[in-house]
């Protein structure tokens, strides 16, 4: 059964780039990082550094990572034993993408959050 | 009893000829020849006790590895054995041996003695050999020639009056087929009659009254009953479990019967001989109701001043070698004399090693005399010689006639006799010598060596010359290190038992010098088994190959040269220290080209503290540098042994782990059978993880309930259950251990932060608590604003998945690290590669493996790494060995090295950083600090792993 979820990357409440991940089984599975430039210009004056990963520099439209756990989606899973992470891109019957969204665990480290895409 | 092992290469092994082994019997008493099969199976042994004495020895082969104690146990088991054949399986592969028991056969002293006195006597052996046809058998025939002009070396005895035989003492001579028409003599026995005579003619002359006394030996014992001839087969270790005979030996000698009993494995052992320059005289010792003092057996009851001196030379029976101070000829025969009211004062000159009449006769030349003092001189000789004392009219007293209503008066041997025939005998002396007691000449006294001005001198030092230095330093000589190694330094250990000050001592010395002997003291007087000693001091050294340590022999700090190093109480002697200092100048120099010595300065023992002052002035002579080095301090305390062995005896063993390494805390557990090992891991029976609470009291322990908990607020990446608190109005990120894994983790994280520390690398604060009763820690959170990103370095690599060259991946490699850095932070690149080392090689020591991988930075302008870096470590648990592999853990990151382990890329790869790093580590990591910091069996674990990896490394 393949799954997909997508989820918004904020930073101050900001929506600064989408991301969906998506798989065909545990194997095989990516994560597209859609940034919303529009967004992030805005913010060119602010503290804001980026998405950890991603070189926005290159105003790319999408970020492919396939079968790779994207450091964005590492840092921030706070499951213990996270080091097998190609069999973790699922918990339970969700995708981790949606496990970190629902939880109301904040990763302090790069400052961004994520929301649900609606 | 000393008991130390030596290996197989070390033993004499399938000698088959006969008078070969009576070579080796000759410099070897106590030693046995091995045999053993083609294939290396253990067959049997010989020994001068089966060879010649005729005595049955079943002794069974103990196997390798045994405790200590069992080893001694095996030796108490068998009294009067002194070497014990250790296999594995059954192939020999060494031997257990006393080495208080050690030397060479008393004869064979006597003949070498003899051979260096034939210049001094001269003219009296060339008149007695005149116009005889000499031939000089084995190669030392110097002494003989200059003496004997008309002598020769041969190897054919034909056409000789007289064979002078330097190969094989007398004793021996039975045992091998001699031409029976050849007059044989050695050299003792050439120069015995002419010493003798002289002694009597000058003592006659002298108007000394010179008294004989005849012991009996062993053979000419006569009406031996059955039980007496199984004790004169026995050694005297093994008469001296018999608690019934001794008994009916002290009779009402109750103080005599507690003295044997207190030393029934160790009565031969208990005084040892020193050479004063002309003869041997007794090491002082203190011991209640046995003392020697002066070098002489103490005599009770003397008076201050005495108008006569009544000297007694003799053997074991003068000495009293079987009775308290009060029982000795000598105390008894004082007694008479006090009784009587005559002034006079008896000297025991009584050696304990045997029948020496060499030194015997040496030590009535040596003393000082005077008309009316007396001399008496108790030895054993067969009736032919006994003659010439007949002849040359001197008084002679019996012993057989002194014994002849006593029973059980001997142990093993009539030297070895009890305080009713020394009653007997002083009994004899007194009606013998009463008439000259009167007697008073107010002459100076003088010594017959003196008068007659013969060339024999007292010298203090004359263990300098001995054999058993020579012996010595053929040992030493085949430990020299390799030449590489400039420049060498020394440093002598008690090691009583190894505390973190000795490797500190070590550890030190090894920044002045290429090379490093550990000299370890032998003698054992009042301290743990050197087996132990040397177990627990080699085995904390073992991963260090600039280390080697070496016996200290009867040389090295031995009771033999410094004996007021083992008996406190007394002041060292000038004499004693220069000693101590000359011989190790004259080993060192000689043999091992040391020109470093090392001392650990000495706040509270007077006796260290003068020989270390000492040292200053008379090693520089020998172009030895003394250097001293302060003892490091623990809690505030010098580091000392005297500390552990008090924590040890009182059983506080948390607080002896923190002062010893870990092979010394296992073994001296395993000695209070405090020890146990369980499938490879590490435990402590009475430390366990409570040990953690204990300090974390101490130091820094938040009671949970006054923390302010705020969980479920932020998150925080890795392996662990982490939450966010506040205490204390501070943020801390709590981190709790669910298993075996983590709790290892945790105390890798706590180490870990202490190597950071010794490497200027700044890491967030970490206070260990327990959480709910789980072990856990807190981490101070990093101390960032609100808006600053951390980005981890993998978020650069994962950039550069979006370049074009790196579309299909990015390797981890420390090239394209290099250049990530460059891009990213030019300014700060240098600082980042030095930390970067730093942190790799205690990325190594840990077993951890996430260097770079897990390094991250603050993406606020200036790049900088993360304050808590994290330590864990990779290994599963106490148990889990691959730590040993210096492959493991593999690396992250890739080197473009043949091999991608920590170790091989810190040993091989060639880079300006990473040599500096090196550097640095080697001068600023501290393992004492470290091991302060031991509070649990997992940080004992880590410990253990980072001293090993860190010799590994370094050394």
């Amino acid at each position: 059964m393949t799954m997909e979820y997508s989820a918004f990357i904020c930073y101050n409440n900001i929506r600064i780039c989408k991301i969906t991940y998506s798989d065909n089984d545990v194997d095989s599975y990516n994560y597209v990082f859609e940034p919303i430039y529009n967004a992030i210009d805005l913010l060119s004056d602010s503290y804001f550094r980026g998405i950890p990963g991603i070189k926005l520099s290159l105003r790319l439209n999408k970020y492919v990572r396939r079968n790779l756990e994207p450091v964005f989606i590492f840092e921030r899973n706070y499951i213990r034993g996270k080091k097998n992470f190609k069999e973790l891109q699922r918990v339970g019957n969700i995708t981790l993408l949606e496990f970190l969204t629902d939880s109301n665990m904040c990763y302090f480290g790069d400052r961004l959050t994520l929301m649900h895409y609606e | 009893m000393n008991i130390l092992y030596r290996q197989l290469s070390e033993l004499v092994i399938n000698e088959t000829c006969f008078e070969k082994r009576l070579e080796f019997y000759q410099a070897h008493y106590y030693d046995n020849i091995y045999f053993i099969s083609d294939c290396g199976k253990y067959l049997g042994f010989k020994s001068y006790q089966i060879e010649i004495q005729g005595r049955t020895f079943h002794v069974e082969p103990i196997q390798f590895g045994l405790s200590t104690e069992s080893v001694f146990q095996c030796f108490i088991n068998n009294p009067g054995v002194f070497r014990i054949p250790v296999v594995k399986g059954d192939e020999l592969c060494g031997e257990y041996y006393d080495a208080s028991q050690s030397g060479q056969i008393l004869y064979k002293d006597i003949e070498d003695r003899a051979l260096e006195l034939f210049p001094v006597f001269k003219n009296d052996i060339s008149e007695a050999y005149i116009n005889k046809r000499i031939g000089v058998l084995g190669d030392n025939v110097t002494n003989i020639i200059s003496v004997l002009p008309t002598a020769e070396q041969c190897t054919n005895v034909e056409g000789y009056d007289l064979i002078i035989d330097t190969t094989i003492i007398p004793q021996f001579r039975p045992f091998l087929t001699r031409q029976k028409d050849i007059k044989y003599l050695s050299p003792y026995e050439m120069l015995r009659p002419i010493l003798i005579d002289k002694v009597i003619s000058y003592y006659k002359k002298e108007n000394i009254n010179f008294l004989f006394i005849n012991g009996i030996m062993k053979r000419s014992l006569k009406d031996v009953s059955e039980e007496e001839n199984v004790r004169l087969n026995m050694t005297i270790e093994k008469v001296l479990q018999d608690t019934d005979y001794l008994h009916r030996f002290c009779g009402n000698d109750i103080v005599s019967f507690n003295k044997l009993c207190q030393h029934k494995y160790d009565l031969n052992q208990f005084v040892k001989v020193v050479s004063n320059g002309i003869c041997n005289v007794l090491l002082d010792k203190t011991e209640d109701n046995y003392n020697i003092i002066g070098g002489k057996r103490f005599t009770t009851g003397v008076p201050n001043k005495v108008s006569v001196k009544i000297h007694i030379f003799g053997p074991c029976a003068v000495m009293g070698l079987c009775v308290a101070d009060e029982k000795t000829i000598c105390s008894i025969l004082q007694g008479l004399i006090n009784r009587e009211g005559y002034n006079a004062g008896v000297i025991n000159h009584g050696l304990a090693y045997g029948n020496d009449q060499l030194n015997d006769l040496l030590g009535i030349m040596a003393e000082p005399v005077r008309k009316g003092d007396c001399i008496i001189w108790f030895s054993a000789f067969d009736n032919e010689d006994l003659l010439k004392f007949q002849e040359r009219e001197v008084p002679l007293i019996n012993v057989r006639e002194c014994v002849k209503n006593l029973k059980d008066w001997f142990l093993d041997n009539p030297f070895h006799c009890n305080a009713a025939t020394n009653h007997n005998i002083a009994t004899a002396i007194f009606h013998q010598i009463e008439k000259s007691l009167n007697s008073f000449y107010d002459v100076d006294r003088t010594s017959m060596i003196n008068s007659l001005s013969l060339e024999l001198h007292h010298n203090p030092y004359a263990i300098l010359d001995s054999r058993e230095l020579d012996v010595y330093m053929e040992y030493i000589k085949q430990f020299k290190c390799d030449e590489s190694n400039k420049i060498k330094g020394a440093v002598v250990l008690n090691a009583n038992p190894c505390t973190y000050g000795h490797l500190y001592l070590i550890q030190e010395a090894l920044k002045y010098v290429d090379f490093l002997y550990v000299f370890l003291v032998e003698d054992s007087v009042g301290s743990l088994p050197y087996m132990d000693r040397e177990y627990m001091l080699k085995e904390s050294l073992k991963y260090n190959r600039r280390v080697k340590v070496l016996r200290g022999g009867n040389i090295m700090t031995s009771e033999k040269v410094f004996s007021e190093y083992f008996n406190k109480s007394s002041e060292p002697s000038r004499m004693s220290l220069v000693l101590t200092h000359r011989t190790f100048g004259k080993i060192v120099s000689s043999t091992l080209g040391i020109t470093y010595r090392f001392f650990g300065t000495e706040p509270n023992d007077a006796i260290t503290r003068a020989l270390n002052e000492s040292a200053c002035d008379i090693l520089p002579e020998y172009g030895i540098q003394p250097v001293f080095i302060d003892r490091i301090a623990f809690n505030g305390n010098p580091i000392s042994a005297k500390n552990v062995r008090d924590l040890l005896s009182n059983n506080q063993h948390s607080e002896l782990a923190k002062l010893v390494p870990f092979p010394t805390y296992k073994r001296l557990l395993e000695i209070q059978h405090e020890y146990y090992n369980h499938s490879d891991a590490i435990y402590y029976n009475n430390i366990d993880y409570s040990i953690l609470i204990d300090s974390i009291v101490d130091s820094k322990m938040i009671s949970l309930s006054d923390a302010d908990i705020v969980i479920n607020s932020k998150c925080y990446p890795g392996m662990f259950e982490k939450y966010g608190c506040e205490y204390l109005g501070q943020k801390w990120i709590l981190k709790i251990a669910n298993d075996e894994k983590q709790k290892l983790s945790l105390s890798s994280e706590k180490l870990g932060q202490i190597l950071c520390h010794h490497m200027d690398i700044i890491t967030s604060e970490i206070v260990p608590v327990l959480y709910q009763g789980k072990t856990a820690q807190l981490s101070k959170e990093w101390d960032i604003d609100d808006t600053t990103q951390f980005f981890p370095l993998a978020a650069y690599y994962e950039e550069l998945l979006d370049c074009e060259q790196f579309a299909n991946g990015v390797a981890f490699k420390y090239s394209i690290f290099k250049q990530i850095l460059k891009e990213k932070c030019p300014e700060s690149y240098h600082d980042v590669l030095t930390i970067f080392w730093r942190v790799f090689i205690i990325d190594y020591l840990m077993c951890n493996a996430r260097s770079a991988g897990n390094t991250g930075f603050f993406d606020d302008g200036a790049i900088r790494l993360a304050p808590n870096y994290d330590n864990s470590t990779w290994l599963e648990s106490v148990s889990d060995t691959r730590f040993v592999s210096t492959d493991f853990p593999r690396l992250l990151m890739e080197f473009d090295l043949m091999k991608n382990s920590a170790y091989y890329v810190l040993t091989k790869l060639d880079d300006i950083y990473l040599s500096e790093a090196m550097h640095y580590a080697k001068d600023h990591l501290n393992l004492c600090v470290l091991h302060e910091n031991i509070s649990s069996k997992e940080d004992q674990f880590l410990f253990n792993i980072v001293e090993y990896r860190y010799m590994k490394l370094f050394e």
